[in-house]
């Protein structure tokens, strides 16, 4: 071809002109996107407002030694917010959400199936066609005029589907348009605060899975937002269940109340124990974030408001886990150890419950608070299908009531262990000379007032008789006797001054929610019970802890520490400190206490009788002679009324080392047919304290 | 009608016409026309080519226009930011961890067994798109779909298909602001993560990544690669390293910023990852 005439073609030379037109363009084009494009875009952008709530951690709960027992985790939830798309694109992203939530077994709000069923596409059941026709014309909600109501949910789903509603293109299944539905209900059901660019929960806690799929199929799946949460998590906490209690969502009784305070209502609080104590020292003060963000991508361009959330504060327990594992694994072993032991005549083999409580007889503080059976606080906070079951199991076992915390709420018949409270009322009575010299005759039977007294050895063996004892021998013997010879000469109103000083029929004063107060068998009691009066054989039975004496193992615990340290009546506690998130001190647990008096010499007599309990007495056969430390004990059998078909509560009470006493610890085991079998607790929970191979 | 039809002129005005409808839609990416792109790209890869080789020739003409002359600067730029990162990747090749696995075209059929690869080359760059989309020669006629992993030859992450034409594709880039990445972070105490394209960051071409699970220890350096687990890509396609941390909106979520390890302006050549099937759905 020649050059000329390639030039001097007039088609090709127009050809030639567009081409360079177009290249111009082109270039133009480059210009605008790659030079002006910064530019261009902030001018392009059309911006939304969104904000959110940050939802503050809840503080930690420790035990004495700073080891974490509540603490938290990262959960990863799932947001709707606007973003500038069509229905088309709106319907498709919550297509495909709706998908990978299915796919990947994540719950997730579905709030549409209270009344209309996927599969097939019937009204739910649980509501009334009326109420169905009142929630289709809510003006809230689908707002569809009375004429156009559907009395068929398939006709209602079709109506739905229409571009007057959620606009769900006729290329979609019967089944994806439900699924669409579904979700578009939700938004519509938060709409306001859809549209003021708040964020719509979907779901909450969902896997890593979940997140990979919806994070790498983000350019299709608009408008979904993943944002963190702190969500309580429990360790191995099974042993302090009913201390700890678990957190849930606010009861709907009280959900006004706290709202008003704060709350949201999707907001987790203590339920029981610990975490419903301490519930406004563990609540965290959520944040608020609030930005301008580009309407297509709901990008943050710009933040224009908001504050930090503040963490809750951390609660120190006086708890020692470790302890307080070793007295529930000792507990639950020997409860099983004594069922073992059956014999169809005392021992019915129904030994299945129990309390412990570990106390610092110098400060009140509670070292282990255990209450067999427990419950695990991860069955309330997890939802798989094995904690649902559990959680249900333990809400319903009428039987083992493992949500009830024996320790404080379960009353006991003290038996012997009321023993001591006796013996002090007697020395300590101005009235009458009882001194540790005095001696007192066991000669099997007495009789007064008409009523027949024995002691239980001379029954049991039909000659034997403790002879003329001393008040620390009877102690140390448990001689029933004497006991119900000195009740009767001091009178009942003694004894009960006494019970009452010690801190018996009134609470503890704990830092737990649902302490009861117990029973002391005195004249009130009957009276207000029964209306009848008191009679001497009643003072008899009160003597040797029967009849009305109903104590909770903390009362027991009070009363023992009272005993070692020389009667102060200690308020037991369990919170040690709460510290802020910034480090300050804002509460501290300190010793309170009511001082009761009694003299040198009765605190020696009572201290020498329960120490010979362990070393001579009935509990002489689980402290070994060599046993390292000397403890201070009483073993209590009591009653229960039924005793021709099931075993006596078994009780054991103890402080220890007798010569600087530290910690006072009081088993229950209900139906344990013997104090004494409930000894190995205390001993396997003070060679741990001590360290005692 | 055919005599019309045969008509030079009207050949011409119907061409000019159709390359300034096809500009003009292209330019919103966004726009519903996908169909009409789809349809109209494989001649438009044709007209591309050509206009490149015709704009060097202009090159001296159209120096003149604002801008071009920032165009070239940006490019040195570039170039020599290229060499650094250049540089950087021969130096990660020199780092003996287990979880770098810079392997060579060869070795991608190895560690993708599952996966048909297919090469492809860089045609240029999508006409009417933002800076870094490409136009690759492989198309629906190859068995290429809408979101096949893209890669480099030492198995670092390009992108994912965009959009198909029946001979050349669109690549979408790594750090494109609509895209997700589930990202695993592969040192010691490592774990799940999600990496993003940020429309600012993406200037710099840097991305995002953020939604770090609790258990990871976040560093600077940390390498990322992909999950495997979100549905698009395959475990194990090396995305980036981590050059920056910050905090997020709330006091837990933590941000950080990644660097591709891909070098955008070196690249020449892409490989495929094709579902092996694909082709008999
Ligand atoms: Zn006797």
């Amino acid at each position: 071809m020649k050059k000329l005439g390639f030039l001097s073609n007039r088609y090709l030379l127009l050809g030639f002109v567009i081409l360079l037109a177009s290249s111009l363009m082109i270039i133009r084009l480059y210009d605008m996107q790659i030079i002006k494009g910064d530019e261009y875009f902030k001018q392009s952008t059309k911006k939304i407002t969104h904000k959110f709530a940050i939802k503050a951690p809840r503080g930690l709960i420790l035990d004495r030694n700073g080891l974490p027992i509540a603490y938290n985790r990262e959960s990863n939830n799932i947001y709707l917010t606007k973003v500038y798309s069509s229905d088309e694109q709106l319907n498709e992203s919550l297509l495909q959400l709706s998908l990978i939530f299915e796919e990947n077994g994540e719950k997730h709000l579905h709030s549409f199936d209270k009344y209309v069923l996927g599969d097939p596409v019937i009204f739910n059941s649980n509501h009334t066609i009326e109420e169905i026709i009142e929630w289709q014309m809510n003006e809230e909600l689908l707002n569809i005029s009375e004429g156009k109501v559907k009395n068929s949910a398939k006709e209602l789903v079709l109506l739905l589907r229409s571009e007057k509603h959620f606009n769900v293109d006729k290329k979609y299944s019967d089944e994806d348009a439900y699924r669409i539905i579904c979700m578009r209900y939700e938004i519509l059901k938060n709409r306001w605060n859809y549209i003021m660019g708040g964020r719509i929960p979907i779901a909450s806690d969902v896997s890593v899975q979940t997140i990979a799929l919806i994070s790498e199929h983000r350019h299709s799946i608009q408008g979904v937002i993943i944002q963190k949460k702190m969500v309580r998590e429990y360790g191995d906490v099974m042993d302090l269940g009913q201390v700890l209690g678990y957190v849930g969502v606010i009861p709907i009784d009280r959900l006004n109340e706290l709202v008003q305070m704060g709350y949201s209502s999707n907001d987790f609080i203590g339920r029981s124990g610990i975490e419903e104590y301490a519930e406004d020292y563990l609540r965290g003060t959520d944040g608020y974030f609030e930005y301008e963000a580009d309407q297509r991508t709901g990008r943050l361009l710009e933040q224009i408001g908001g504050y930090d959330e503040i963490p809750g504060n951390d609660v120190t327990l006086t708890i020692d886990m470790g302890l307080q594992k070793i007295a529930m694994e000792a507990l639950k072993d020997t409860i099983a150890e004594i069922a073992g032991k059956y014999d169809g005549e005392i021992n019915y083999g129904d030994a299945s419950a129990g309390a412990v409580v570990v106390m610092d007889v110098k400060t009140g503080e509670v070292l282990a608070m255990a209450s067999y059976p427990s419950y695990d606080p991860k069955w309330f906070i997890h939802d798989d299908e094995e904690s649902q079951e559990k959680r249900l199991d333990a809400i319903f076992d009428d039987y083992g009531k493992p949500m009830f915390n024996r320790a404080l709420q379960g009353a006991y018949t003290p038996g012997s262990t009321f023993k001591p409270i006796v013996a002090i009322a007697a020395l300590e009575s101005e009235e009458h000379d009882y001194d540790a010299e005095s001696e007192i005759l066991c000669d099997g039977h007495y009789e007064y007032d008409g009523w027949d007294y024995y002691c239980h050895e001379y029954v049991s063996t039909g000659w034997f008789t403790h002879g003329e004892i001393t008040i620390s021998k009877a102690i140390e013997t448990s001689c029933n006797l004497v006991f119900h010879k000195l009740g009767l000469t001091i009178g009942i109103d003694e004894i009960d001054k006494w019970a009452e000083k010690f801190g018996f029929g009134q609470t503890t004063g704990i830092d737990l929610y649902g302490e009861i107060s117990g029973k002391r068998s005195n004249r009130e009691y009957k009276y207000t019970m029964f209306n009848e009066k008191w009679w001497s054989a009643d003072t008899g039975q009160t003597s040797i802890g029967q009849l009305y004496n109903s104590f909770t193992p903390l009362q027991l615990a009070v009363y023992t520490s009272a005993l070692a340290n020389g009667g102060e009546k200690l308020t037991p506690y369990i919170i040690k400190e709460v510290i802020s998130p910034s480090g300050e001190t804002i509460y501290k647990g300190g010793k309170s206490f009511e001082k009761m008096t009694w003299s040198d010499e009765t605190y020696a007599i009572v201290q020498e009788g329960m120490n010979n309990v362990t070393l001579d007495g009935t509990a002489s056969r689980v402290f070994e002679d060599d046993y390292p430390i000397s403890v201070a004990g009483k073993t209590g059998t009591a009653e229960t009324g039924h005793e021709a078909e099931e075993s006596s509560n078994a009780l054991f009470i103890c402080y220890a080392p007798v010569e600087n006493p530290q910690i006072a610890i009081v088993t229950v085991i209900e139906n344990g047919v013997w104090g004494s079998y409930t000894a190995p607790v205390a001993k396997k929970i003070l060679n741990a304290y001590f360290g005692i191979d | 009608m055919n005599k019309l039809l045969k008509n030079r002129k009207f050949q011409i005005i119907s061409v000019v016409i159709i390359l300034l409808v096809i500009v003009l839609f292209s330019a919103d990416r966004y726009s519903k026309v996908n169909i009409i792109r789809n349809i109209a790209t494989a001649p438009v890869t044709f007209v591309q080519k050509g206009l490149n080789t015709v704009g060097d020739w202009f090159d001296g003409i159209v120096s003149g226009i604002r801008g071009y002359a920032v165009v070239i600067e940006e490019n040195t730029k570039l170039r020599n930011e290229n060499l650094e990162l250049k540089e950087k990747n021969a130096a990660l090749k020199d780092m003996k961890s287990e979880n770098i696995r810079l392997k060579d075209a060869l070795n991608l059929k190895d560690i993708f067994e599952n996966y048909k690869i297919m090469g492809a080359n860089i045609v240029g760059s999508d006409p009417g798109s933002f800076l870094y989309n490409y136009r690759i020669d492989v198309g629906s006629l190859d068995g290429i779909e809408i979101d096949d992993p893209v890669l480099a030859a030492n198995n670092v992450l390009v992108g994912r298909i965009y959009s198909i034409g029946v001979t050349s594709s669109v690549v979408v880039p790594l750090i494109d602001e609509l895209n997700g990445i589930s990202a695993w972070i592969t040192q010691e105490g490592g774990g799940h993560a999600v990496v993003k394209g940020d429309i600012e960051y993406k200037a710099d071409g840097l991305c995002l990544m953020d939604t770090v699970n609790e258990n990871v220890k976040l560093e600077i350096g940390d390498i990322v690669e992909t999950s495997g687990m979100g549905g698009i890509y395959p475990k194990g396609i090396l995305i980036g390293e981590v050059i920056e941390i910050y905090k997020g909106k709330s006091l837990i979520e933590r941000h950080a910023v990644i660097r591709p390890f891909i070098d955008f302006n070196a690249l020449e050549e892409v490989y495929i990852l094709m579902e092996k099937d694909s082709g008999e759905e």
